[in-house]
């Protein structure tokens, strides 16, 4: 059996002997990205993706109220929307008004409420317009949107002042089909755990198991499940009542992932989103908040003294 | 990806580039021989190595925050101006502080001209009117 020879000469050994040289430079630039990204995120002690299986859980509120709760326990935090098609973060934190501040060192975030620094595509976009239009071919092809994605949350990292701080939460669009969470385990390899956000019906209905079983394939640790809209709260006296028989507990244990808390469906909680101003801290729903933080504390102390005794 | 001399058994060196339309053509050389080879990307490969904030070739100052997401966007006031090859790596001279400052300034000249791309000429025209 003949190999095929290029030119009569084996191509190989041609190969073997020459040093791959990187005149074009990409190899180079890209090694650049990655240690830009590398520097900046050293300097974040903790980075928690929060993800869902599917929209309209509420998981961006969620995201917001976690990052308030901990800034208000002291903790330095930064919030990374990464819904790059419906960043709705800054509004929720009442800055949409803001931009980036471009300067030699990088782009300087926007802080809201807290002094939590918010990086998203809303800052770059002019308000009228309420989805992104990128220059280039106008039949985008999937692949080169995806490498334009990709190359937004990458700069998102490496080029944002991000500074020192405790807790950068990532909220990722919903789904598995928007991509974006293996993106960001690929840029960020040392993600300290994510937290999956759902409803009863979907723990009910077994969806979250597979948001679950997703990001566990994607290698990433899950600190635990806030179930959101649990509940009902009577506006009248304030009694909480379940909208679910207690049948999610016994599926939650199945599922091997701590429930870190219940959030219940609270109108005074969407109207706080919609006018960008946090609860007040003594609010019920704001307590909970607290209480789940520090249960994602309690599970990272726990996790880094494992790893400690390794 | 490379291109290798088999007569010299040499990989071809990346030697220049210039944009034809919308495509981006670039040529490599031998080191040894001088045989040269030229290569067309279209423009959607073109974009895809833009996109991946890179620049063939190599950077002359290192790149400003967010360039690639800012410079992509399709935002009303950003759009119909292009830059030419020769003008994107003249601006890359100026300092990164003061280059979007430049941009801008350059870029509204050409509007008020009804120039749809920025080349060298238009560059030197703009500076004269700055600096006059
Ligand atoms: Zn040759």
């Amino acid at each position: 059996m003949g190999k095929q020879m290029a030119g009569g000469k084996d191509l190989k050994s041609i190969i073997k002997r020459l040093e791959y040289p990187d005149e074009a430079r990409i190899v180079s630039q890209v090694m650049e990205q990655q240690e830009r990204v590398k520097a900046r995120m050293n300097r974040v002690r903790h980075k928690i993706p929060v993800l869902s299986g599917k929209g309209g859980v509420g998981k961006s509120m969620v995201t917001v109220n976690l990052a308030i709760a901990f800034a208000r326990r002291g903790y330095r935090v930064g919030i990374l929307d990464a819904d790059l098609n419906g960043p709705c973060i800054p509004k929720m934190m009442g800055i949409s008004d803001l931009s980036f501040e471009i300067t030699q060192e990088g782009a300087i975030p926007p802080a809201g409420p807290l002094n939590i620094k918010v990086v998203s595509m809303d800052f770059l976009v002019t308000k009228e317009e309420n989805s992104i239009r990128w220059k280039g071919p106008i039949d985008l092809s999937p692949i080169w949107l995806g490498t334009m994605e990709m190359s937004v949350l990458r700069e998102f990292l490496s080029d944002v002042v991000w500074g020192e701080i405790d807790f950068l939460f990532i909220d990722l669009p919903p789904g598995a089909a928007a991509d974006k969470p293996p993106v960001i385990a690929g840029l960020i390899p040392d993600l300290n755990g994510a937290v999956i956000v759902t409803i009863p019906t979907e723990i009910s209905l077994g969806v979250v198991k597979r948001s679950i079983t997703y990001a566990r394939e994607l290698g990433m640790t899950l600190l635990g499940l806030v179930e959101n809209m649990s509940g009902f709260v009577c506006p009248v006296c304030g009694a909480e009542a379940d909208l679910l028989d207690g049948e999610t507990q016994r599926i939650v244990s199945d599922l091997d992932i701590p429930l870190l808390g219940s959030i219940p469906f609270d109108r005074s909680l969407s109207r706080s989103c919609d006018r960008g101003k946090p609860l007040d801290d003594a609010h019920f729903i704001s307590r909970r908040f607290s209480w789940i933080s520090q249960r994602i504390t309690e599970r990272l102390d726990l996790k880094e003294s494992v790893f400690e005794k390794i | 990806m490379k291109f290798i001399c088999l007569k010299c058994e040499s990989y071809l060196l990346y030697d220049m580039q210039e944009k034809i339309e919308e495509s981006i053509g670039i040529t490599f050389k031998c080191p040894q021989c001088g045989y040269r080879l030229a290569m067309i990307a279209n423009a959607g490969e073109t974009q895809l190595v833009h996109s991946m904030g890179i620049k063939i070739g190599g950077r002359t100052s290192p790149p400003e925050a967010l360039e690639m997401t800012r410079t992509n966007l399709d935002e009303g006031a950003e759009t119909g101006i292009d830059w030419s090859e020769e003008a994107e790596r003249r601006l890359e001279q100026i300092p990164p502080f003061v280059r979007p400052m430049a941009k801008t300034g350059i870029e509204r000249f050409a509007r008020e001209r009804g120039y749809r791309e920025i080349t060298l000429p238009v560059m030197e025209e703009a500076k004269k009117r700055f600096m006059g």
